[in-house]
């Protein structure tokens, strides 16, 4: 009874049969298991690395399969400074991944160049590929990415999916 | 582990050495100068540089080459100054040797015949400064790619970059030193024309005013126009996919086993490697130009992030180095030494239980990395209490620290090191004697001592390969002349010596810091100098002394002397040094980070021919390199 009460659904009246709409179902079953592209470039990653291990574990957020093949993943963390060398293979990356698709940029590297102004690292990982959330910090605390991971469930919540028109016959 | 027989009755010092130098090629070498108990020797004729390297190697004893480092002098002619930092295992005196080259020639002969080792370490000051050397074998850049038109360390080349474009492979823009437009290249809206595939053939796009665009715009298919080229870097002449049965396979940047942003082309015949070239520079974020435009006690934090698994190490290494060029290395204070000891043991502890544990998950063993993340998040909680953050601490100060130990901290470390010593057994129970975990690292990737000396390598990889040598030892530094440790060595130099020794040196850490709890002095933990640490707030604010000092070192730095410093401390990659090159004043002319991951890597073609593929994991694994070091 009190499972029914969780999904708001009066099993007496609607029986076996949950209505929703099908943006509401799809992006609740993407926003709970958002499959992470680790972009572990520098120090940052190593705090990805801490939200993925033992005391933080990431997996609560159902973020926790790490998948370096980007044709897998949803979301890319970009975690680091993007050097000019390194910047066309993240937007390579990036491309690969199949739509729909997210960006964290983690940390101030990776969202602004940070205190790297220099001649090598590229001002903000945002000049080559679109993001949908900043962290600040040197490198964020996983409580951070855990935010941000959660800022973005929100937003892939209220994401429309697109329903492409059929072709007219 | 016995001590090899190298104490001759009389070691001679570094300026004996560099007389015997002088004496043997008179004119070409100028007497040894000394500064801060170092030697340096200048050698007039570049052109004799690698006949004199040959002597010091093979009569002198000086078998280890440290580093090749390169300052500009700017206006001043010469405009080049070359110089090498040579070290003896036998005699274990360290000797700087110099040579000037002019603007219009740039040129010294290679030492690669003397020491392999120096064959990355003057690809680096070409790349950088744009000195060539004649007959090296593989004369490319290192840092930057091939093709990039600058030599970034020049001093007429600006920190914020000049705007290139090499299409297909990489672009810059000049950095803006302040503010930023933080605006998104998207792209067009449509997964479809995003993916790669879609764009080929590239559609005639009316010329946009995005530079980001443009770039994005020139991304398909890099590999192809690679092609279209010529051969990619490593490969033989013919292609990417040369005949015969070898095929050409990119590993990296992104890759779960190279432990950040490591490239690597490997030639495979099979699933035998047949030819490894790394590839670096894919974090090169420009740390030494960066350190030419602040003053010493600014750049702190940026060693933070060299090696980002070992920040309070690093932090010790460079803050002794700046204060030997200032020559207040011997007046810290007890405590100071003590905490900066522990800083150093702390590290070591975190550094290595990464290692081991990136380590035994890329070859299948998860558990050892979810134990090790359990004890670093203590180590964590530890330097948290200390300087406020994880991790990137920025804990010391020239002449001191940041602050003192927070109340309750020495019963909170003592407490860890007794939860330490546990897991540790928990991981040595887990992979000493697990039969996947020995099959895989024993016998596989061995280096023999000649070659580890060859190539100049430090650390627990060197000592690995039976070569007895720790700087916390054979040079103490700070209180390590008052503790009591071991240091332990391995035999066969192969992936399991590598991982056996890593495990004792965490053991001997835990070791070393219950000496330092039980001995932890009382006391101030800043040297009483207003010249070099700030002064009280209080005082300040009341006093004019202090009031001025305060002004000058917050506006000007240290006033540091003109002259040049090498030092280096073993942190747990192997031997961090700082080479730094004074004109006086607060800023440095040129500092030059010398790090033990980039040797490591140096090493891997030669390596890895011969092994599976499967043995790269065990490899890189057991190196245990940190490439935010590698490529500065």
């Amino acid at each position: 009874m009190s499972q029914a009460h969780v999904i708001g659904c009066d099993a007496k009246a609607e029986g076996e049969v949950v209505v929703t709409r099908l943006d509401a179902a799809l992006n609740w079953c993407r926003k709970n298991s958002l499959w992470p592209m680790p972009m572990g470039l520098a120090c940052c990653a190593i705090e990805l690395m801490g939200t993925a291990a033992s005391r933080y574990d990431i997996a609560r957020f159902g973020a926790e399969v790490m998948r370096f093949s980007p044709r897998q993943s949803d979301v890319m963390v970009v975690a680091g400074t993007v050097t000019y060398k390194m910047a066309l293979a993240v937007r390579r990356i990036y491309d690969q991944m199949p739509e729909p698709k997210w960006v964290i940029a983690m940390g101030a590297c990776a969202s602004t160049g940070g205190m790297y102004r220099s001649y090598a690292v590229l001002q903000g990982v945002d000049r080559l590929i679109p993001v949908d959330v900043y962290i600040g910090g040197c490198p964020p605390r996983p409580e951070a990415l855990m935010d941000a991971l959660l800022k973005l469930q929100a937003k892939v919540a209220r994401t429309p999916v697109p329903i492409r028109p059929s072709p007219a016959p | 582990m016995p001590s090899p027989a190298d104490s001759p009755p009389a070691a001679p010092s570094a300026l004996e050495l560099g007389r015997q130098l002088q004496s043997r090629f008179g004119e070409a070498v100028s007497g040894p100068v000394e500064f801060r108990g170092e030697a340096t020797v200048r050698v007039a004729d570049p052109g004799r540089i690698p006949e004199i390297c040959a002597f010091a190697r093979r009569e002198l004893g000086f078998d280890f080459l440290v580093d090749i480092t390169s300052v500009d002098q700017g206006e001043t002619a010469p405009r080049f100054t070359i110089v090498y930092e040579l070290y003896g295992f036998t005699h274990r005196q360290h000797l700087r040797l110099t040579a000037d080259l002019p603007e219009e020639n740039a040129e010294a002969p290679t030492v690669t015949p003397v020491w392999r080792g120096a064959d990355w370490l003057e690809r680096e000051v070409y790349d950088m400064m744009g000195i060539r050397f004649a007959g090296h074998p593989d004369p490319r850049r290192i840092l930057m790619w091939e093709g990039y038109p600058h030599h970034p360390l020049r001093k007429d080349f600006p920190l914020e970059g000049r705007p290139t474009d090499l299409p297909e492979v990489a672009f810059t823009l000049p950095a803006p030193l302040e503010g930023g437009p933080f605006v998104a290249a998207t792209g067009s809206p449509h997964a479809t024309d995003r993916e790669p595939r879609a764009r080929r053939p590239l559609r005639a796009d009316p010329g946009s005013p995005n530079p980001a665009a443009a770039a994005a715009r020139s991304l398909a298919f890099p590999d192809a126009a690679a092609r279209a080229r010529g051969p990619l870097p490593g490969s033989r002449p013919g292609g990417p996919e040369p005949a015969g049965d070898t095929l050409v396979l990119n590993m990296g940047p992104s890759h779960p086993a190279t432990h950040g942003v490591l490239r690597i082309l490997l030639e495979l015949d099979g699933e035998i490697v047949r030819k490894a070239t790394p590839d670096i520079g894919y974090l090169h974020r420009g740390d030494e130009k960066i350190a030419e435009h602040m003053t010493y006690a600014q750049f702190i934090p940026y060693t933070d992030r060299l090696d980002y698994l070992a920040p309070l190490a690093n932090n010790v290494a460079y803050v002794l180095a700046v204060e030997k060029l200032l020559g207040i290395d011997d007046r810290l204070t007890p405590r100071c030494q003590y905490i900066r000891v522990i800083c150093c043991e702390l590290a070591r502890i975190s550094a290595h239980l990464l290692g081991l544990g990136c380590f035994a998950m890329d070859l299948g063993a998860m558990t050892v990395f979810l134990y090790a993340f359990t004890e670093r998040e203590k180590v964590y909680n530890l330097v948290e209490a200390l300087s406020g953050a994880r991790f990137t601490a920025s804990y010391t100060r020239i002449g001191g620290l940041a602050r003192d130990l927070p109340p309750d901290w020495t019963r909170q470390l003592r407490q860890f090191l007794h939860e330490v010593v546990v897991t540790i057994d928990d991981i040595d129970r887990l992979l000493t004697r697990n039969r996947i975990f020995v099959d895989r690292t024993r016998g596989v990737g061995a280096i023999p001592r000649d070659m580890a000396i060859d190539f100049g390598l430090t650390g627990p990889n060197l000592r690995a390969s039976g070569v007895d040598h720790d700087l916390r030892r054979d040079h103490p530094y700070l209180a390590y002349r008052d503790l009591a440790f071991e240091v332990p060595t391995g035999t066969a130099g192969d992936c399991y010596d590598r991982y056996l020794v890593r495990m004792e040196e965490m053991r001997q850490s835990v070791r070393l810091l219950h000496q330092c709890l039980d001995h932890l002095p009382d006391g101030p933990i800043d040297i009483p100098d207003g010249k070099v640490v700030l002064p009280p707030k209080r005082q300040v604010l009341t006093r004019m002394e202090e009031l001025i000092h305060q002004f000058m070192l917050v506006t000007q730095g240290v006033n540091a002397p003109p002259g040049q410093v090498y030092f280096a401390a073993e942190n747990p990659k192997g031997e961090l040094g700082f080479y730094i090159s004074s004109r006086g004043g607060g800023v440095p002319h040129r500092l030059k980070i010398r790090s033990p991951s980039f040797v490591s890597i140096s090493l891997l073609p030669h390596l890895l021919p011969g092994l599976m593929i499967s043995d790269i994991m065990a490899v890189l694994g057991s190196l245990d390199f940190v490439m935010g070091e590698c490529d500065r």
